[in-house]
């Protein structure tokens, strides 16, 4: 099973354009409110990272143990919990519930990491062509 | 590929100029809400349209983007 994305170009200065490999996901909270969100895949991240914003609305579970975490903009506090998420591409449907580390910064844009996710799909970036697809690994957990 | 996603497909697309460094709120081919928070877009974008399928987005800001 192959779900195959385009990349997002976002013109920038000078005529540059940067090209984003970003998918939409429906997280699962038990909030009413039912919306997609654009997550960027990044292979760089351990793990998956969601701005407090969005995971009190998820009502992600936030009692979990504090961790620290480090990029470029330095060190963050963020909790970590779990959450479900749903791709679908037509008929094509994938549950996973993924680990996640809450951001306390708004401002991150939602990241799909390796963890739990880069294990369960073979992830190809086709940076030429503009397209990210995701193959599902035979041998990988199924939800 | 998104071609079932009209929302998203049109995210691909838009010209999301005057959205940079906000969140943003598709319903199928427009920008219904934007903001600096993410509660406030999805508060605003459920008034409009509650029962509709929504797609939440951060428009990145200019310049490079390395996490």
């Amino acid at each position: 099973m192959v779900l195959t994305y385009q990349y997002r170009e976002q013109p920038g200065k000078k005529g540059a354009r940067t090209k984003t490999p970003s998918i939409p996901v429906l997280f699962k909270g038990v909030s009413p409110t039912r919306f997609e969100v654009v997550a960027l895949v990044d292979s760089g991240a351990d793990c998956s990272v969601l701005p407090r914003g969005l995971a009190e609305i998820l009502n992600v579970d936030l009692s979990g143990p504090q961790q620290d975490s480090f990029g470029f903009g330095g060190k963050i506090i963020c909790i970590q919990s779990k959450v479900s998420l749903l791709l679908s591409q037509g008929h094509e449907k994938v549950h996973l519930e993924i680990p996640i580390l809450v951001s306390p910064d708004d401002n991150c844009p939602p990241i799909l990491g390796r963890a739990g996710f880069f294990d369960v799909f073979r992830v190809t970036f086709d940076s030429k062509n503009h397209h990210l697809t995701l193959k599902k690994n035979g041998n990988g957990p199924s939800y | 590929m998104a071609a079932d996603n009209k929302a998203y497909s049109s995210y691909l697309t838009a010209n999301l100029e005057k959205y940079k460094g906000k969140w943003i709120i598709l319903c199928d081919e427009h920008v219904i809400a934007s903001g600096e928070t993410i509660k406030e877009v999805i508060k605003e974008a459920e008034k409009k349209h509650p029962q509709r399928k929504l797609l939440l987005a951060r428009v990145p800001e200019e310049g490079t983007m390395i996490l």
